[in-house]
């Protein structure tokens, strides 16, 4: 009778000792979850900025150089894909193909001396690759970020629980290093 | 995106109490300028030096830094930015209102990085034209101390019209009235409270004593210990927690504009 009594009291120790440990675990995941959520809508929000800044820039740019369909066709096409991306990886490779365009941008740019100077393009372009490279800044703070809820996520026994509670390793932002290049917003006075 | 610039008054009302009470414990010496390139004569130097001080003194702690490098280092210019940045820690922490002005010597880059407090005040296009129109014609005429000091007035004009506290060349910091407005309810509150509950004491014992010794409360205890603590340091960097040397530990986003001469 009193040996029972034991075997019961370290049984309910030994439960209570898991439980504990498995609400420390899994509150550890939620708040770690959320700290990656909250830093990819850094992100999403610059990227939604950039998108809106781009009608503006093409509606100027058609004030002075009409002609050149085929550049604005590109900026279009890398909007709408990064209109629909669903994943940081879909979101990423869109933002790099609007880089990429806004880059041969700049160098057709070149030949209309008039839009060049123009003020509204200038400030565009400034905002444009502000938001470029607030968009780099928000990546790194995002992936360090990720890399320590993945860690955290892939450790046993993390790795037993946290699938239990739907918690996966989170996407990384990535991007093709030859997309890295921001394009360089460097007007010589004319 | 900028929950920082949401800032209710009150709370900017008591940043600026704050900071303008402990403003003469925070006045560092030759810490706005690291001239590490040394293209800044000490002239030109002192008198950013003492435009900024003036800003941070006015504003809720906001510092405008100038940084020169002779390289990057094989970084570029918005990279070494950003981590410079969060290294001084430029700005208040709460207010994130710092400013670096940045010159590399060797890449002829410059770039103008505003914290997350000033985005608002200092859009990435006011950056970019300030380094365009004011900044670059000095640069390319080889007036590298000309034009960043032009550059530096500028962005503390912006700075200071956000804040609607300094503006050089002008006189009355119109801030000011909030701030007397603040310190004199402060004041009150605290005398009713010492006197509330000096009276309860010692009406509990049996009568005021006729001239009592002026009472040290424990807000007094403590705002003294600041001051010692301040004064046998003569920098911050024992106290803060934040990594820079002097500065207010702020943050940026990587916003801002560069140009290149």
């Amino acid at each position: 009778m009193k040996k029972s009594v034991g075997i019961i009291a370290a049984i309910v120790v030994v439960v209570l000792i898991i439980a504990s440990s498995l609400v420390g675990t899994y509150n550890g995941l939620v708040t770690m979850d959320q700290d990656v959520k909250g830093k990819w809508a850094q992100i999403d929000n610059q990227l939604k900025r950039r998108a809106d800044l781009i009608p503006n820039l093409v509606e100027t740019v058609k004030g002075f150089a009409a002609q050149e369909k085929s550049i604005m066709t590109e900026i279009a096409n890398a909007r709408a894909l990064m209109g629909g991306a669903k994943t940081p990886a879909e979101a990423a490779e869109a933002d790099a193909a609007l880089t990429g365009a806004l880059g041969r941008l700049l160098v057709i740019v070149e030949n209309y001396p008039d839009l060049k100077s123009d003020q509204t393009f200038r400030d565009l372009m400034f905002e444009l690759t502000g938001t470029e490279n607030r968009i780099a800044v928000a990546r790194k703070d995002y992936n360090e970020t990720v890399q320590v809820f993945n860690v955290e996520v892939r450790r046993f026994p993390n790795n037993i629980i946290a699938p239990m509670f739907g918690f996966q390793p989170a996407e990384f932002y990535e991007i093709s290093e030859s997309d890295k290049a921001t394009p360089d917003v460097n007007f010589t006075t004319p | 995106m900028r929950p920082r610039r949401t800032t209710g008054l009150i709370r900017t009302a008591l940043a600026l109490a704050f900071v303008l009470v402990l403003a003469p414990a925070q006045a560092f010496a030759g810490t706005y300028v690291l001239d590490e390139a040394n293209v800044i004569p000490a002239d030109v130097e002192a008198r950013i030096e003492k435009l900024s001080s003036e800003i941070e003194s006015a504003t809720p702690g906001a510092e405008i830094a100038v940084v020169t490098v002779a390289s990057l280092g094989g970084l570029t210019i918005e990279e070494y930015a950003e981590e410079r940045f969060e290294k001084l820690g430029i700005g208040a922490k709460d207010e994130d209102n710092g400013v670096l002005l940045l010159v590399a010597m060797a890449e002829r880059r410059m770039r103008i990085e505003v914290g997350y407090g000033l985005e608002g005040a200092l859009p990435d296009s006011k950056a970019g034209s300030i380094i365009d129109s004011i900044m670059t014609p000095k640069f390319k005429a080889g007036d590298i101390a000309d034009g960043i000091e032009a550059g530096h007035a500028a962005i503390a004009g912006v700075v200071a019209e956000e804040y609607e506290a300094y503006v050089p060349g002008a006189k009355a910091p119109s801030g000011g009235s909030w701030l007397v407005v603040l310190l004199v309810l402060a004041a009150i509150m605290i005398a009713i409270g010492t006197g509330i509950y000096y009276l309860g004491k010692y009406a509990k014992k049996g009568g005021v004593p006729g001239v009592p010794g002026i009472p040290v409360p424990p807000v007094g205890t403590s705002s003294s210990t600041w001051h010692d603590s301040d004064d046998d340091s003569g920098s911050s960097s024992g106290g803060g927690s934040f990594g820079g040397g002097g500065f207010g530990g702020g943050n940026s986003g990587g916003g801002g504009a560069s140009g290149g001469w």
